[in-house]
């Protein structure tokens, strides 16, 4: 396992390598000009140029190539933003928990709310009980995220005064926000979940486990809901890691100096540091959750666990018999 | 099925609902402030006592009804609201570009203050003198202190000028050198012998002067760790969030009357980031902001008379110095080269009606590319007497007539290519729509803000162009470099070939040269050719608690919030 593990690490770089390779290229062939972003649009193209040569965007694109991946992956230096002159490391290191402090409050709600109401759904399946909860859930769904916001600013904020409008100093800063960015996940895993549970609910084992006389909710929690969790987990480690990227609206309205602001102004200022840092510290991320998803994996599911030892493990030799036959 | 039917229309009327109880309404349609006459530059509605209940009060905190916000220990503070998300303090980088924090001026000063309507005063500076028309003599106070303790020289401004000079930045393009004749006095060389009007002294109200011992000893260039000679001092920094200054108790300059923002008037002035401009006026009316000058025009009917937050609030409008010019492609290129389709272009539009289709009325029509904070702003030009482009169909059509008459391009033939990004979308529409009605087709250019200088150098991508630009500071060079062959590697920005263009404007930019005759003539010259024409200067809402009062504004007109009147 720990192999397992060791290797997929390992595999990490190569896949950071090409990311970095490919943010890189794109931001070479995008339009605009970064020295003209900072000099204002009254300077001449003397200055645009005199600037363009001490930033280095004059060299050829192979040469900032070679630059940009010894500076990252051998100084581990992201370097500093052409716009603010900060360095990206370390607002990267002031962002980041911001942005994983929502992801994880929104999987946190997403889970607690979206998988009871999915089971609810599944086992009465065709019944009130699931028109309800799938019309909850579309209700989610169809809520657009720049909508519900301010919408909930509105209400929580203007209206009743019970909850600051924007801002995260205090701890009720955070509650619309993830309000807010965890609706259409909830939305998401109830429908999910109950998809999955009304495959697991027909399976011949539950049948069994209900003809053994276990209670239902015995059948749901320890029987059903752990074989059909695999999926939930799959769809879990992508919607932390969507949430990571595109909190954008939800940053952009309640304030919260996050990634996804961060990375959107980079876009806008042509700020390369500031791109190629945080879509490289994204992708690290989402590595690193998708392997933590796929160790949930094998811990959830023993035959995950064995496949992983197994691929962990060099195939042995058979042995060969005296006779020159293999045995 | 029946019952599914029921659940859908049931679905539909809970959405329907939701939707209409989230929408507010304002409890009373109210005048729009954005009427002030042309020049004017701004108009306020007088409000009552402000309410005192505040979102963001906090346990070290108090509001007093029609008094001063304080802290726990009693000093006076004001929170201000804004949705500008430059973050660095850096005092080396360009002052004229998108990453300045507006609040430098807090923590820094430079040799002279230019304000709004381009008056010069000394800041760290007690005298300066142009000893040649290239040459300046500037003499310092000699009791300058930084908030670390230490002492501005001469050596200091050498650093500073000698860093932005090396660092390529067009802040001090039109000074070659910065020499030191003494611990208190530096002379200042021009690039060239006979530099562009007004350049010099220009140069010398960019530049933020610090401690080379301070900038050098910092770590990150004092991004985020200003040390200034300022009269506030930088003590809370969260990137994106907020930002918190103090008043700097050893502040060299206390008495301050030789600078208009040299002054401390609160204590504590706590900047709030707020990344959503429709958030500033929910900020302000639960109490967590005090003033913002980042109101979105559309909110600002709830603090203007018969608004629901009016008694609360004072709005004031205030004109930009930025003019919306109006520019046409003059190349081979482009259809626009001709004299009389430009100026059926110019006659075919309502000015007004666009400010009131694009900026709901806040805005202030201008009769020249010049800004009427400019000092070459002619009072004469807001004349009813005198003929800047009036919206006149009828002579639209005698142009766009005798256009066909001249190059036999039939009026259905031609396609305007308008170039149009975020900041002009709407304003360019309108235009548009105002070419159709007089029969001209067109297509909307939409870019990317980051992409407009690049595509403007293409003479085939666009053959109109709307451009907000700045004329106050360093205005003749910049006139120079816009409309001259010299101006850009590409020749005039607008392609623009012609001798006595060349000739009036190069007369009215250098200092040799230039006199108000002559950049009148240039003025006039360019409005008979309809090479540009300036529409008008945006406002932008200030809207403050009563307990504010006497607001003053920095050279870039921001809310210098250090130097307003607050109620004891």
């Amino acid at each position: 396992m720990i192999r397992y593990v060791i290797k997929r690490i390992l595999l990490m770089i190569p896949v950071l390598v090409g990311v970095a390779i490919l943010i890189f290229t794109i931001m070479y062939f995008v339009p605009g000009d970064p020295a003209e972003i900072i000099l204002g649009s009254t300077a001449s193209e003397a200055e645009l140029d005199a600037l363009r040569d001490t930033m280095g965007l004059n060299d050829p694109y192979i040469v900032r190539l070679g630059r940009f991946l010894y500076q990252t992956f051998i100084q581990f230096d992201l370097g500093n933003s052409y716009i603010f002159n900060t360095s990206v490391a370390s607002e990267l290191a002031v962002r980041f928990p911001r942005t994983l402090f929502f992801a994880v409050c929104c999987m946190v709600i997403r889970v607690a709310i979206g998988t009871p109401l999915g089971i609810t759904a599944a086992v009465h399946h065709n019944g009130l009980a699931d028109r309800i909860c799938m019309m909850i859930s579309l209700i989610g769904i169809s809520l657009p995220e720049f909508w519900v916001a301010p919408m909930l600013v509105i209400i929580f904020a203007l209206n009743l005064g019970i909850l600051p409008a924007y801002g995260i100093e205090h701890w009720y800063g955070w509650i619309l926000p993830v309000i807010a960015g965890s609706l259409g996940g909830i939305a998401g895993q109830a429908r999910q979940t109950r998809s999955q549970m009304l495959e697991v609910i027909r399976a011949d084992y539950v049948t069994t486990a209900r003809a053994k006389g276990l209670s239902e909710n015995a059948i749901l929690y320890k029987t059903a809901l752990p074989n059909g969790v695999i999926p939930l987990i799959n769809g879990l480690g992508s919607g932390l890691a969507q949430s990571m990227g595109g909190a954008l609206i939800i940053e952009n309205v309640f304030t919260i100096p996050g990634m996804g602001v961060y990375l959107t102004t980079g876009v806008n200022n042509r700020d390369y540091p500031v791109v190629q840092g945080t879509v490289l510290f994204l992708a690290l991320t989402f590595s690193i959750i998708m392997l933590l998803v796929d160790l949930a994996f094998a811990f959830v599911d023993p035959r995950i666990k064995a496949q992983y030892e197994r691929s962990g493990k060099r195939m042995k030799k058979p042995k060969k018999a005296k006779t020159g036959q293999e045995v | 099925m029946k019952a599914k039917k029921y659940l859908s229309l049931l679905l539909a009327m809970a959405m329907c609902l939701s939707l209409l109880a989230g929408c507010g309404s304002s409890s009373s349609s109210s005048s729009s402030t954005g009427d002030s006459s042309e020049g004017s530059a701004s108009s306020s509605s007088d409000a009552a006592t402000s309410d005192a209940s505040s979102e963001s009060s906090s346990e070290s905190e108090s509001t007093s009804t029609g008094t001063v916000r304080t802290t726990e220990d009693g000093r006076t503070k004001v929170i201000v609201g804004t949705t500008n998300n430059a973050g660095s303090f850096d005092p080396m980088l360009a002052d004229n570009a998108n990453n300045r924090l507006d609040e430098i001026f807090l923590v820094y000063e430079k040799l002279i203050y230019e304000d709004g309507d381009c008056n010069f005063y000394p800041q760290l500076a007690q005298s300066w003198e142009m000893t040649s028309d290239s040459t300046c003599e500037v003499v310092l106070y000699e009791n300058i202190y930084d908030s670390e303790g230490n002492h501005i020289t001469s050596s200091d401004v050498k650093f500073c000028f000698d860093t932005i000079k090396a660092a390529s930045l067009n802040t001090v393009s039109d000074l070659a050198s910065c020499e030191i004749v003494d611990d208190y006095t530096v002379i200042f060389t021009a690039e060239e012998e006979d530099p562009p009007v007004g350049a010099i002294e220009s140069c010398l109200a960019a530049i933020w002067i610090v401690s080379q011992e301070a900038y050098e000893a910092s770590e990150d260039q004092m991004a985020t760790t200003p040390v200034g000679t300022g009269a506030y001092i930088m003590t809370d920094f969260q990137s994106g969030s907020s930002l918190t200054f103090e008043v700097n108790e050893n502040y060299w300059n206390k008495d301050g009357d030789r600078c208009p923002i040299s002054v401390a008037n609160v204590d504590v002035i706590e900047l709030q980031i707020i990344g959503d401009k429709s958030q500033v006026a929910i900020a302000l009316q639960t109490g967590t902001i005090d003033i913002s000058d980042c109101v979105a025009s559309g909110d600002a009917v709830y603090f203007e008379d018969g608004g629901e937050y009016a008694d609360d609030f004072t709005i004031e409008a205030v004109e930009k110095n930025l003019v919306l010019w109006l520019c046409f492609n003059c190349s081979d290129s482009s259809p626009m080269n001709n004299i009389n389709l430009r100026k059926a272009v110019a006659y075919c539009f309502s000015t007004s009606d666009i400010i009131d289709g694009a900026e709901n009325g806040y805005a202030t029509e201008v009769n020249s590319f010049f800004s009427t904070y400019s000092d070459y702003y002619n009072a004469d030009w807001d004349s009813e007497d005198y003929d800047y482009y009036d919206y006149d169909p009828d002579v639209a059509q005698e142009y766009l007539d005798a256009f066909t008459e001249e190059t036999g391009i039939a009026v259905s033939d031609l396609n305007i290519n308008i170039l149009a990004n975020s900041n002009n979308s709407d304003a360019c529409e309108l235009l548009g729509a105002y070419l159709s009605v007089l029969g001209i087709p067109y297509t909307l250019d939409m870019v990317d803000q980051s992409v407009v200088s690049v595509t403007q150098t293409d003479e085939t991508a666009w053959d109109i162009f709307m451009n907000e630009r700045s004329t106050v500071a360093k205005e003749m060079k910049k006139t120079y470099q816009w409309f001259s062959v010299t101006g850009n590697s590409y020749g005039s920005t607008q392609f623009i070939e012609d001798d006595t263009l060349e000739e009036l404007v190069r007369t009215a930019s250098f200092t040799s040269t230039s006199t108000a005759e002559a950049i009148e003539e240039l003025n006039d010259y360019i409005m008979e050719q309809c090479y540009t024409i300036g529409l008008y200067q945006r406002q932008k809402n200030e809207v403050y608690v009563n307990w504010i009062s006497d607001i003053q504004h920095t050279s870039q007109l921001n809310i210098a919030i250090n130097a307003c009147t607050f109620a004891s």
